[in-house]
C-alpha cells in the first residue's frame, strides 16, 4: 500500500510544483517588443510616487511603453514578491527590492543578469558601495536608485543652551553630551531595540563604529568582543545613564522620528528620510532646529549602508522593456532629481556632481547631502548572501533580548556565533 | 423585600454591562478622537485625550484617495457575496449534519475545523496557483471563492450547534401534521435557530471584511484590492500615515455596523414571527 | 409538487452535497499541495537540488527544533490565558443580558461588537501606541491617578499581557454572542420546573443551563481554539516576536521558516504539526463534552 500513495503523492507534487520549476529554470523568456510592463513597488512610498510621476511625464512620452504599478505595502513585500516568482506567473515585470532580498532572490533564479543592460560608463558612475548592493556571486541583478545609512540628528538650539559646540564623534563624547542635554521633558538620545529588522539595522552602524563584523575576509564567522561594545553602549545610554527614554528596548525607526519632530529628543541617529519631515510644520514642532553629522564611533565613525533598487523578474515577457525602464529610473538625471527632491546621497556620482553645481539647491541643502554622502563613503554594506534574512533574524533577536536584558551581551555574543556558524553550514 | 433585592441586582447588572460597554469603546473612541487630529498633535508626548484643534483633513485625505473609493466597493461586494454564498450553501450542510446524517456528522464536522486550524500563510502559495489555473488572480471572485474556504467551516460549526439545541419533538410533530422535511426546516426549524443565524451571518461576514493575507496575495491591482490591503499601503518604511488610517478604519466600520444591526433585527423579527406561528 | 419519497439519509446527502462539493474543491488542493510539499525537499534557495523525497525529514528537523518548541510553549501559555478569560467574560456578559426583562439588549450587544468591525492592521496598530512608551495613553491615564505604568513591551510578562488584552478586545464578543444566541435558543420549560424544585441558580446553572448549552459551548471552544492557536498579527504588530524570542509563536514561526529561510517544505510540515496537535487537542475536548 505505501509505494502507491507516495506514488501518487509524487505525481500531485509534480503537477502542482511544476509551475516552481518553470521559474528555476528562469526559461520561458521569449523576448517581445512589449508596449506595457508591470513594476510591483512598496505601497504609500514617496519615492515610488516620484517614479510614478517621472514615468507619466517622461519614460512613456519618450519609449512609447507605458507602466502598471502593483502597490504592495513594504511589510509584505518580501512575501509577495516571493509567492509572485514562485508561482512563475511573470506578472510582474520589475521588482522594487530590499537589498537583503537580492543574493535571495538572485539564488533562486528569479533576477535576471542585468550585465547586456550595463554598459562600462555606467559601472564607473554608480558608488561601487552602491553596485555591490545589487551584486551576487559577481554578478549584477539590478541597479540601484537609492542609497542611504544612518546620520545623526541633533537639535542645533539645545546644543546651543547646553554650550556644545560641535556633535560628537566619539562615543564617550555622544554619551557625555547626551547626559548634558538629558533635562526634564527631553532626552539626551535614544536607541531602537524591537526585534524588527530596523532596529538591527541600526545597531549594525554600532557595531561597525566598534569595529566589529559579521564575517572577515576568508567568509569566516568573525563576531567578537567589539560586538559586547556595542551592546553595552546602548544598556549604558539606557539603563546606566538614563539619557534615551526607558522604552527604548520597544521602539523602532517611527518611534525615533515622532519622538524627534515632537521636540522630545536632542539627538538621535536616524535615516535620511527624516530630515525633510523635522522641516515640515504639518507635523514637525522642530522646524529648522535640526541638523545633521556623521554619527559618532569608537574606533571609527560609519554606519551600515543600505540600497533600494529595481531588478527584472527572470519569468517577465517583457525584458528588454523592463531594462529600459530600470535605466530610465536610474539614470543620471532620475536620480539627481530625486535627491534634490528628498535630501537624499546619491548613487552615481555624476548626479552628485551636478547637485554640487546646481544653483537652485541651498546651501544648507548641499551641506546636508554632503554631510549625509560622506556618511555613505565611510560606511560599510553588509553581506550580500542569501543567508543574510536568516542571521538578521538572529541579531533582531540577540539585541531585542539584550535591550530588555534577558541576556548579557556576553551571552548574546556567544549565541550569535553558535547561531551564524550553524546558519552557514 | 424581594422586589428590592430584584431591583438592585438588576441595577447591578445594568452597571457591569456599561462598565463593560466603557472598556470595549474606549478604544474606539480614541481611534475617532484620533483621526481628527493633526500631524503634529498625534503622536504628543504627553498624548492629549481631546483633540486641541480638531480637523476634517484627514477624512478629506481618505475620500479624495481613489483606492480607497474602489477598496470600500471590493470589501463590499466581495464579503456581502461571500457571506451569502456561504450561508446558503451552509446551513443546509449544517442542518443534514445535525438531523439526517448523525452517523458521518462527527467525521465530517472534524475535517471541515481542521481545514480551518492551517495557518494562512501555508494556504498563500496553493491558493495563488490555484487561482492563477483558473484566472482568477486579482478577481473579486477569486477572493470571494477562497473566502469561502474558511467562511463556510464556521458556518456549519456554529450552526449545526443550534440545530442541535432544536428539540426533536418539535419536529416530531411537525411531521404529524403532515410537514415535508423541507417545511420542517424552513417552518419549523430554521425560525428557533434564527439567532444563531445571526451570529453564523455575522461572524462569517466579519471574516471576510477583516480578512487580509489571501487579499494581499492573490490582489494586485485596485480593481480587487479590499479595504485592508488598501490601508496597510499607507504604512511604509518611512511612515506610518496613521491620520489617514484611523479615519479609514473609522469610516470602515460604518457598512459593517448597519449591516449587522439589520441582521440582528431581522432575526429577532423572525424569531417572534415564529413563534407566533407555533 | 411533490419530490419522489428519498428516505432520511438520502435527503441528508442532498441537503449536506452543495456545501461539501464546494467545499472541497476550494479546499482539498491546497491541503493536499501543502501536504505533498512537507514530504519533498523544496527550499527555494536551493533550486538546483531536484525534487526528492523526503520522508518525516522535514516533520523530525521542525520537532527538534529548540525554536519552535519554544513557540509552542508561548502559544499553549497564550491560548490557555485568553480562551479561559474571553470565556468567563463572554459567558458572564451573555447571562448579564440573557437576564428577564433586560432593556436594550440588541444596542448593547451590537455596540459589544464593534471592535471587530475595525481593520485589524489599524486596531493592532493602535494597541501598539496605547501601550507604547511617552505617547501611549494606557499609561498616561494610569499617571492620572499616579501610578507609573510599565514599559509593556519590555519584558516578556507585560508583553505577553498586553497581546493578551488586545486580544481579548476582537476575540471575547465572539464568545459572548454565540453563548448568548445559545442561552436565548434554550427551551424554557427545563430551566421553570427547576425552578419549581426549588433549586438555587448555581444548581440551575451546573445542572441544567450549562448541559443544555453544551453544543454551543463546544462549538465556541473548539473554533477559539483553531483560531487562537493561529495567533499572528497582534504579535507581529505588538512586539515582532520579542522581547528576545519571548512572544514568538507557532505563526510566527512557520512565516518565518517558509518567507524567511525560503524553506517552504519545512514551513508546510511544521504547519502540519500545528494542526495535528489542534486536532488532538479538539478531540480530547470533543470527548470530555460527550
Amino acid at each position: 500500500m505505501k509505494p502507491t500513495v507516495i506514488t501518487r503523492l509524487f505525481l500531485v507534487v509534480a503537477i502542482t510544483v511544476g509551475p516552481l520549476l518553470c521559474a528555476y529554470a528562469g526559461g520561458n523568456s521569449e523576448v517581445t517588443s512589449a508596449k506595457t510592463i508591470t513594476v510591483g513597488a512598496e505601497a504609500g512610498s514617496p519615492y515610488m510616487q516620484f517614479f510614478k510621476d517621472l514615468v507619466v511625464k517622461n519614460f512613456t512620452p519618450q519609449t512609447g511603453i507605458t507602466v502598471n504599478w502593483i502597490d504592495v505595502p513594504h511589510n509584505d513585500m518580501h512575501q509577495k514578491f516571493l509567492t509572485e516568482a514562485a508561482s512563475g506567473a511573470g506578472a510582474i515585470d520589475v521588482f522594487n527590492a530590499d537589498q537583503p532580498w537580492v543574493p535571495e532572490f538572485a539564488a533562486a533564479g528569479y533576477l535576471v543578469d542585468m550585465d547586456k543592460y550595463i554598459t562600462a560608463d555606467d559601472k564607473n558612475d554608480f558608488l561601487k558601495i552602491a553596485l555591490d548592493t545589487v551584486s551576487y556571486n559577481g554578478k549584477i541583478y539590478g541597479l540601484p536608485y537609492f542609497i542611504h545609512d544612518c546620520v545623526l540628528y541633533y537639535r542645533t538650539d539645545l546644543f546651543k543652551q547646553a554650550g556644545i559646540a560641535s556633535p560628537p564623534t566619539t562615543w564617550s563624547d555622544y554619551i557625555a553630551d547626551a547626559q548634558k542635554l538629558t533635562t526634564g521633558d527631553v532626552y539626551g538620545t535614544i536607541v531602537e531595540g524591537k526585534q524588527s529588522g530596523a532596529a538591527s539595522a541600526k545597531f549594525l552602524d554600532i557595531v561597525y563604529q566598534a569595529g566589529g563584523r559579521v564575517f572577515d575576509d576568508q567568509g569566516n564567522v568573525a563576531i567578537d568582543d567589539s560586538w559586547i561594545d556595542a551592546f553595552n553602549l546602548y544598556l549604558d545610554l539606557i539603563y546606566k545613564y538614563k539619557v534615551a527614554p526607558p522604552g527604548s528596548p520597544t521602539f523602532d525607526n517611527a518611534d525615533t522620528h515622532n519622538l524627534l519632530i515632537q521636540g522630545k529628543l536632542a539627538m538621535a541617529p536616524g535615516w535620511p528620510y527624516m530630515f525633510s519631515m523635522t522641516r515640515d510644520p504639518k507635523i514637525s514642532k522642530v522646524v529648522g532646529l535640526v541638523a545633521v553629522a556623521e554619527q559618532p564611533g569608537k574606533v571609527k565613525q560609519t554606519a551600515a549602508v543600505f540600497c533600494w533598487g529595481f531588478g527584472i523578474n527572470s519569468a517577465s515577457k517583457a525584458q528588454d522593456a523592463a531594462a529600459r525602464f530600470i535605466k530610465f529610473a536610474t539614470s543620471t538625471d532620475s536620480i539627481y532629481a530625486l535627491a534634490k527632491t528628498f535630501i537624499n546621497p546619491a548613487v552615481r556620482k555624476s548626479a552628485l556632481e551636478k547637485l554640487k553645481a546646481d544653483p537652485s539647491v541651498s546651501d544648507a541643502d548641499r551641506s546636508v547631502i554632503a554631510t549625509m554622502s560622506k556618511a555613505v563613503d565611510d560606511g560599510r554594506t553588509i553581506p550580500m548572501i542569501p543567508q543574510w534574512p536568516k542571521i538578521d533574524d538572529r541579531i533582531q533577536y540577540a539585541l531585542s533580548a539584550v535591550t530588555s536584558r534577558q541576556i548579557t551581551p556576553e551571552q548574546a555574543v556567544a549565541q550569535l556565533k553558535a547561531d551564524i556558524t550553524d546558519i552557514m553550514k | 423585600m424581594t422586589s428590592f433585592r430584584k431591583m438592585s441586582t438588576a441595577v447591578a447588572a445594568y452597571v457591569v454591562l456599561f462598565a463593560v460597554v466603557f472598556v470595549v469603546l474606549a478604544p474606539l473612541a480614541w481611534l475617532y478622537l484620533s483621526s481628527v487630529k493633526n500631524g503634529v498633535e498625534m503622536y504628543s508626548v504627553p498624548p492629549t485625550i481631546v483633540p486641541r484643534q480638531p480637523t476634517a483633513d484627514n477624512y478629506r485625505l481618505v475620500f479624495s484617495d481613489p483606492s480607497f473609493r474602489s477598496g470600500f466597493l471590493n470589501s463590499v461586494i466581495v464579503s456581502f457575496s461571500s457571506t451569502l454564498v456561504g450561508i446558503l450553501l451552509s446551513c443546509p450542510a449544517a442542518y443534514a449534519l445535525s438531523r439526517y446524517l448523525k452517523r458521518g456528522a462527527p467525521f465530517i464536522l472534524f475535517f471541515v475545523l481542521i481545514t480551518r486550524m492551517f495557518p494562512p500563510v501555508t494556504f498563500s502559495l496553493p491558493f495563488f496557483l490555484l487561482l492563477q489555473h483558473f484566472h482568477l488572480i486579482n478577481t473579486r471572485l477569486g477572493l470571494a471563492v477562497v473566502y469561502l474556504s474558511f467562511q463556510m467551516p464556521l458556518v456549519i460549526w456554529l450552526l449545526d450547534s443550534f440545530f442541535r439545541e432544536v428539540p426533536i419533538e418539535i419536529e416530531d410533530a411537525g411531521r404529524v401534521d403532515g410537514l415535508s422535511r423541507t417545511q420542517i426546516l424552513t417552518r419549523l426549524v430554521l425560525p428557533l435557530a434564527l439567532p444563531g443565524l445571526a451570529v453564523a451571518t455575522i461572524f462569517s461576514f466579519l471574516l471576510a471584511w477583516n480578512e487580509f493575507i489571501y487579499a494581499l496575495i492573490l490582489t494586485r491591482s485596485n480593481s480587487a484590492q479590499t479595504i485592508p490591503v488598501v490601508v496597510s499601503g499607507w504604512i511604509s518604511i518611512f511612515q506610518i500615515l496613521w491620520g489617514k488610517m484611523t479615519a479609514a478604519a473609522g469610516l470602515y466600520v460604518l457598512p459593517a455596523l448597519v449591516f449587522i444591526s439589520l441582521v440582528q433585527k431581522g432575526m429577532l423579527r423572525g424569531l417572534m414571527h415564529g413563534a407566533v406561528k407555533q | 409538487m411533490k419530490l419522489p419519497t428519498v428516505n432520511d439519509r438520502s435527503y441528508g446527502l442532498l441537503l449536506a452535497a452543495p456545501a461539501t462539493v464546494v467545499l472541497s474543491l476550494i479546499v482539498v488542493f491546497p491541503l493536499l499541495y501543502s501536504l505533498c510539499l512537507s514530504f519533498v525537499r523544496l527550499n527555494l534557495l536551493e533550486p538546483k537540488i531536484p525534487l526528492r523525497f523526503a520522508g518525516f525529514a522535514n516533520y523530525l528537523s521542525v520537532l527538534t527544533d529548540p525554536r519552535f518548541l519554544q513557540a509552542l510553549l508561548h502559544t499553549i501559555l497564550f491560548v490557555l490565558t485568553t480562551m479561559t478569560v474571553e470565556f468567563v467574560l463572554g459567558l458572564g456578559i451573555a447571562f448579564l443580558l440573557n437576564r428577564r426583562g433586560m432593556r436594550g439588549v440588541g444596542t448593547l450587544r451590537t455596540l459589544l461588537i464593534v471592535p471587530l468591525m475595525v481593520a485589524p492592521i489599524v486596531s493592532g496598530l493602535q494597541w501598539r501606541w496605547i501601550f507604547s512608551d511617552q505617547y501611549g495613553i494606557f499609561n498616561r491615564l494610569l499617571s492620572f491617578v499616579h501610578l507609573r505604568g510599565p514599559v509593556w513591551f519590555a519584558s516578556p510578562v507585560t508583553a505577553m499581557t498586553a497581546i493578551v488584552v488586545a486580544n481579548l478586545w476582537v476575540a471575547t464578543p465572539f464568545d459572548l454572542l454565540v453563548l448568548l444566541a445559545g442561552l436565548q435558543g434554550l427551551p424554557e420549560e427545563p430551566i421553570e420546573s427547576a425552578i419549581v424544585d426549588g433549586a438555587g441558580w448555581f444548581k440551575r446553572l451546573w445542572y441544567v443551563v450549562l448541559p443544555l448549552l453544551r453544543p454551543a459551548i463546544l462549538a465556541v471552544l473548539l473554533i477559539r481554539l483553531a483560531d487562537a492557536v493561529r495567533i499572528f498579527d497582534i504579535v507581529y504588530v505588538l512586539t515582532g516576536g520579542g522581547p528576545g524570542d519571548s512572544t514568538q509563536v507557532f505563526s510566527s514561526y512557520i512565516f518565518t521558516v517558509s518567507f524567511n529561510n525560503l524553506d517552504l517544505s519545512r514551513g508546510a510540515a511544521g504547519s502540519f504539526i500545528m494542526v495535528l496537535i489542534t486536532a488532538v487537542s479538539s478531540l480530547i475536548m470533543v470527548r470530555r463534552f460527550r
